[in-house]
C-alpha cells in the first residue's frame, strides 16, 4: 500500500509541475508573441462606399512567433448610435495559425447609409458619434482563452449637408417667365463629396405644385458649398410669395434622397 | 522497562523548535514568499485595483495556503496532519473556483485620460482558463485520495504498534 501511495503521491507532484510549467510557458510565450513581437495588429482602416454602403476595412495581420497555435481567433465591431441601437457589426474569424505561421485577413464593418438615412434623416443636417466596440478574442495553446474588448470608441460622422440653410429668395420677371430664384449654402462634413442632382419643387402657402428647377452640384468633403437654382413659376396667377420648397438629392452613393421641406416668404 | 516519566522544557523545545523551523521554512517556500510583495505599499496598491479590498484575491488564496502548511509541519507525525491536508486540497480548491470566477476572469481597466480618442473608452480584458482549472480541480481530487490513503496507512500502522502497559507493582 506504501508504494502505491508513494506513486500516486508522485504522479500528482509531477502532474502538477506539469500543468503549472505549461501555463507559464504559454503564457510567456503569448506574452512575448503579443507585447514583445506585437505579433496581433491591424493596419490602417480604409473607408469605401459603394451602391450606398459604407465599408470600413483593415488587414489583421497575426505573426504567431510563440511555441503554440492560436485558434479561434475573431475580431468583432460593433458601431451603435446614441440612443445604443446597433448600426452595423462586423465579425472575422481566423480559425487557426500555427507556430511559425503568419495570416492576414481582411476585417469589414459596413454600413448601409440609405437605410440609415432614411431611419436617421438628421444624420444629413446634424453631426453626430456613433459608438464604436471593438472585441478580440483567441485561443492560445488551445488551453487559454483571452478576449479583449475596447468598448465606447467614438466614431465621428459628419454631416455632408451641415447646417443646410436658404440664405435668400428673390423674385422677379424677365418678361416671358416669373423666376424665384433660391440661395442655399451648407457644409458638407462628410469625408466624401457630394454630387448629384438637386432638385427644388416649389409650392404655395396652399401647397399647390407651382414649379420646379434643378442642378448638378458637386461639394468636395470638408468644405463649404453655396449655389442658387432658379425655378420658373409654370402658374404664376397661384404664386402667393409664401409657402414651402421641397429638396431632393439624385446621389450616387446615397440614391435618391428627400433633404426635407423649408418654408420661404 | 524504564519508568515514563515528564518530559523537560529542554526536551520539550527539542521537540518544537525544530518543527517550527522547519513549518517557517515550508510555509515560506509554498507561498509564503508571495506574501512578501503585499507588504511594499506601492505594489499592495497596484494589486487592490485588480482585487479590491474585501473581496477574496490572490493574496488572501496565499495565506491560506501558508496558514494550512505550517499548522500541517507543526503536526507533522500525527494523523491531523492527513487531516489537515485534505482540508487544505479541499479549501484551496473552493477558493480557487472563487478567487478566479470560476476561470473566466474579467479586468475593467479605463485608458490615460491624455488620449484623447480614447475619452470614455473602456478596455475589457477576460481571460478564460476552464480547462487548466479542470485539471487542477481533478489533480486536487487525487491530492485528497492521496492523503485519505496516508491517513488510512497511518492508522493501521499505529493500531499494529505494541502497546506497553506499565508493570504493576
Amino acid at each position: 500500500m506504501r508504494q502505491s501511495i508513494r506513486a500516486l503521491g508522485w504522479c500528482i507532484t509531477l502532474s502538477m509541475l506539469i500543468l503549472f510549467a505549461f501555463l507559464a510557458s504559454a503564457i510567456g510565450s503569448m506574452m512575448q508573441v503579443i507585447v514583445v513581437n506585437q505579433g496581433i495588429r491591424l493596419g490602417s482602416p480604409e473607408i469605401e462606399v459603394v451602391n450606398g454602403t459604407m465599408r470600413i476595412s483593415f488587414p489583421i495581420l497575426v505573426n504567431n512567433t510563440g511555441q503554440y497555435d492560436i485558434s479561434d481567433l475573431n475580431i468583432t465591431t460593433v458601431v451603435r448610435d446614441g440612443e445604443d441601437s446597433i448600426i452595423s457589426r462586423g465579425t472575422t474569424i481566423i480559425e487557426r495559425v500555427g507556430r511559425g505561421k503568419l495570416a492576414i485577413k481582411l476585417h469589414n464593418v459596413t454600413v448601409d447609409l440609405v437605410d440609415l438615412i432614411s431611419r436617421m434623416t438628421n444624420l444629413l443636417f446634424e453631426d453626430a458619434e456613433f459608438k464604436v466596440d471593438t472585441f478580440l478574442g483567441l485561443r492560445y495553446a488551445y488551453a487559454l482563452s483571452f478576449s479583449v474588448g475596447l468598448m465606447n470608441q467614438t466614431f465621428y460622422w459628419g454631416a455632408p449637408f451641415s447646417g443646410f440653410s436658404i440664405t435668400r429668395i428673390t423674385y422677379h420677371f424677365n418678361l416671358t417667365h416669373h423666376i424665384l430664384t433660391i440661395d442655399y449654402s451648407f457644409e458638407n462634413h462628410s469625408p466624401m463629396d457630394v454630387t448629384g442632382l438637386l432638385t427644388i419643387r416649389l409650392y404655395n402657402d396652399r401647397g399647390e405644385y407651382l414649379g420646379q428647377g434643378s442642378r448638378v452640384i458637386n461639394a468636395p468633403h470638408q468644405s463649404s458649398f453655396s449655389d442658387s437654382i432658379g425655378i420658373i413659376i409654370e402658374k404664376p396667377e397661384k404664386f402667393t410669395m409664401s409657402g414651402y420648397i421641397e429638396m431632393t438629392i439624385e446621389n450616387p452613393i446615397f440614391g435618391h434622397v428627400e433633404i426635407g421641406r423649408f418654408p420661404y416668404g | 522497562m524504564a519508568e515514563e516519566r515528564e518530559r523537560t522544557i529542554r526536551e520539550w523545545t527539542r521537540i518544537i523548535l525544530p518543527r517550527v523551523l522547519r513549518a517557517t521554512l515550508w510555509g515560506f517556500i509554498m507561498g509564503g514568499e508571495l506574501l512578501i510583495p503585499l507588504l511594499i505599499p506601492s505594489v499592495s496598491r497596484e494589486l487592490e485595483a485588480f482585487f479590491p479590498p474585501g473581496r477574496m484575491g490572490i493574496p488572501h488564496l496565499v495565506a491560506i495556503f501558508v496558514a494550512f502548511e505550517v499548522a500541517i509541519q507543526l503536526l507533522d507525525g500525527t494523523v491531523f496532519r492527513y487531516a489537515l491536508s485534505m482540508a487544505r486540497a479541499i479549501v484551496s480548491m473552493i477558493s480557487v473556483v472563487i478567487v478566479t470566477n470560476g476561470g473566466v476572469m474579467t479586468f475593467t481597466m479605463t485608458p490615460p485620460q491624455d488620449l484623447q480618442a480614447a475619452a470614455g473608452m473602456t478596455i475589457q480584458f477576460t481571460v478564460n482558463f476552464e480547462a487548466v482549472l479542470g485539471v487542477f480541480l481533478i489533480l486536487s481530487l487525487l491530492s485528497i485520495l492521496k492523503n485519505l490513503l496516508q491517513a488510512v496507512e497511518f492508522l493501521a500502522k499505529k493500531a499494529e504498534e505494541p502497546i506497553t502497559l506499565p508493570e504493576l507493582p
